[in-house]
């Protein structure tokens, strides 16, 4: 893949006799944002662990900009800003000094009005030590580290967990605009909304094992709603077969559907039971993800 | 970009700590001299215990005082700080999440090692000159009281002889907290490696059959006797405890360029 700016070959990776991640195979073209969506615990972190050649697989191989993570690993990290999903700090250290650190020991110079701007965007007051700050607030320092070099890669872990509403989406801003730059973005994330909202291309990975990679509009075509209706009078059990729906199940007086397509529909015919109740439930892009595999594998095994 | 801006802000770090230590080890051979007048009769009562000896204490001279409690317990109190730091400064610093990001630099990982491992020995040497300076000056409040050979300067240079002895321990210690899963298991490993090495030598010392297995010990290569002040410090030791943390750092950066 020779656009590919990280690619990674049967990468596997074992804690002890516990697998973190088997036979990982997936391509980061340059320009984009890829989300690796996954549980807690699914391969996420190991996956960007490896890239930044913090440990190392027991079999694959990965490569960043073609060279091999491995062995070429300083020429990659002079174009890649990293946050990890946890990290810390000496506690006696003041968020500005620690940003210099940093700073000073980029590959290129950093340039100091964006620096500024970053501080201004992302509220943070960086004249605190490390140990005062609150979860969000050294998330904010961990974005800022990542951000501040305009790196031509950036692999973030989770960059809005612990932040508010109005920096989250300042972080999501900011990844924008490095695709606008034409930047490309590796992150991972559980939260559907953020990866669908900026990212071009998602991975769903399960128990260290990639499922498949897919580009985000295909997936939210294929979206849909989960409906808890409980109706008055229980109807035939053909009464919602209509096209895009399904009924997945009842509990006494209530229906579960899912609807991909004709809510309009669904409303009408409810309306004839009596409707006492509509619940709309969340559904994970997982869900969505492993509902759209489930029939792609069926229309193939038709075929 | 320079990895020295690492380094000077590894040595800030861990300032608080050298300050401690060098005023705490500064005190000690301050206070334990400055009290050798009063305490002389009976250290000398003492002198022939063979307790005493057999622990390496040679307390029936005014030398052989300076030597067993000074020269000998300041680099053992220094292991101390040794063990904690070297120990942490990988394993700890991998399990508190401060690792990864220096590793995320675009330095190689010997680098990033040889910056942490420098940094404490370099602390660990201005403890030791301020822990000399100490005992340097309580020497010179005392000596119009006690008749000696053993002048300021001499006594300076002798604490500082026992870097080498702590530089060892800094390699073994860094390079346990690289190869072992954690800083825990590698202080335990580091703490039971120091205490041996050092009951080693006194036994050894006490029980002829086990004499030729003195060498095993690392405290056989740190002279702590009353003889250090007449016959100076060896350099075949001080060559041997350098070729050891030389030989400890070489397979520390094997290990951080590949299993860390």
């Amino acid at each position: 893949m020779p656009n590919s700016i990280i690619a990674t070959q049967d990468l596997t990776v074992f804690y002890g006799t516990h697998c973190g991640i088997s036979n990982v195979n997936l391509s980061v073209e340059k320009g984009e944002v890829f989300g690796l969506l996954g549980p807690n615990g699914a391969g996420k972190t190991t996956i960007q662990r490896v890239l930044m050649d913090v440990i190392r697989p027991i079999k694959g191989r990965a490569t960043i900009f073609g060279r091999d993570c491995r062995h070429e690993g300083v020429a990659i990290r002079k174009r890649i800003g990293y946050l990890p999903g946890e990290f810390s700090f000496y506690p006696n250290m003041k968020g500005s000094s620690f940003i210099n650190l940093l700073a000073s020991m980029q590959a290129k110079p950093v340039d100091r009005t964006y620096h500024q701007q970053l501080y201004e965007r992302l509220d943070l007051d960086p004249s605190r030590k490390m140990k005062e700050y609150s979860r969000g607030n050294k998330q904010k320092i961990g974005v800022m580290a990542a951000f501040m070099g305009k790196p031509d890669l950036l692999i973030l872990d989770e960059p809005t967990v612990g932040l508010d509403p109005l920096v989250q989406k300042v972080v999501l801003e900011l990844v924008r605009e490095a695709r606008e730059n034409g930047r490309t973005v590796f992150f991972s994330s559980h939260n559907l909304p953020e990866v669908q909202a900026i990212c071009d291309r998602v991975g769903i990975i399960r128990r260290g094992q990639l499922i498949k990679t897919e580009r985000v509009e295909t997936l939210t075509k294929r979206q849909f709603k989960r409906l808890h209706l409980t109706l008055r009078r229980l109807p035939p059990t053909d009464a919602f077969a209509l096209e895009g729906v399904t009924e997945t199940g009842r509990d006494g007086q209530v229906v579960m559907l899912e609807i991909q397509q004709g809510m309009d529909k669904v409303m009408e015919k409810a309306v004839h039971y009596g409707v006492e109740n509509i619940e709309i439930l969340p559904v994970t892009l997982e869900e969505i993800f492993l509902a759209y595999y489930d029939l792609e594998n069926n229309r193939h095994d038709h075929t | 970009m320079t990895i020295l801006n690492l380094l000077r802000h590894e040595l800030q770090s861990r300032l608080g700590a050298i300050v401690g230590w060098s005023i705490s080890l500064a005190l000690f051979g301050l206070i334990y001299l400055s009290f050798y007048p009063e305490l002389r009769d009976q250290l000398f009562s003492l002198g022939d215990a063979s307790l005493w000896k057999a622990m390496k204490f040679e307390v029936g001279t005014f030398e052989g005082f300076v030597a067993s409690v000074v020269v000998q317990l300041i680099p053992v109190y220094l292991g101390i700080y040794v063990i904690i730091i070297s120990t942490d400064t990988l394993a700890g610093e991998e399990g508190r999440g401060i690792l990864e990001l220096l590793l995320s630099l675009p330095f190689p990982r010997w680098q990033i090692v040889t910056v942490k491992a420098t940094a404490i020995s370099v602390a660990s040497f201005v403890i030791l000159v301020f822990a000399g300076l100490g005992s340097a000056v309580a020497l010179q409040t005392v000596k119009a009281t006690v008749e000696t050979i053993v002048t300021p300067g001499s006594l300076f240079l002798i604490i500082l002889s026992g870097w080498p002895i702590t530089l060892v321990f800094i390699m073994i210690g860094v390079f346990l907290g690289a190869f072992l899963p954690n800083r825990r298991s590698a202080a335990a490993i580091m703490t039971f490696f120091f205490i041996t090495s050092y009951l080693a030598e006194t036994l050894t010392n006490y029980v002829p059959s086990l004499g030729a297995y003195r060498y095993l010990s690392l405290f056989y290569y740190f002279d702590s006797s009353a003889k250090v002040f007449t016959e100076g410090v060896k350099a075949g030791d001080v060559l041997t405890l350098l070729g050891l943390a030389h030989s400890s750092s070489s397979w520390l950066f094997l290990v951080s360029k590949d299993a860390m």
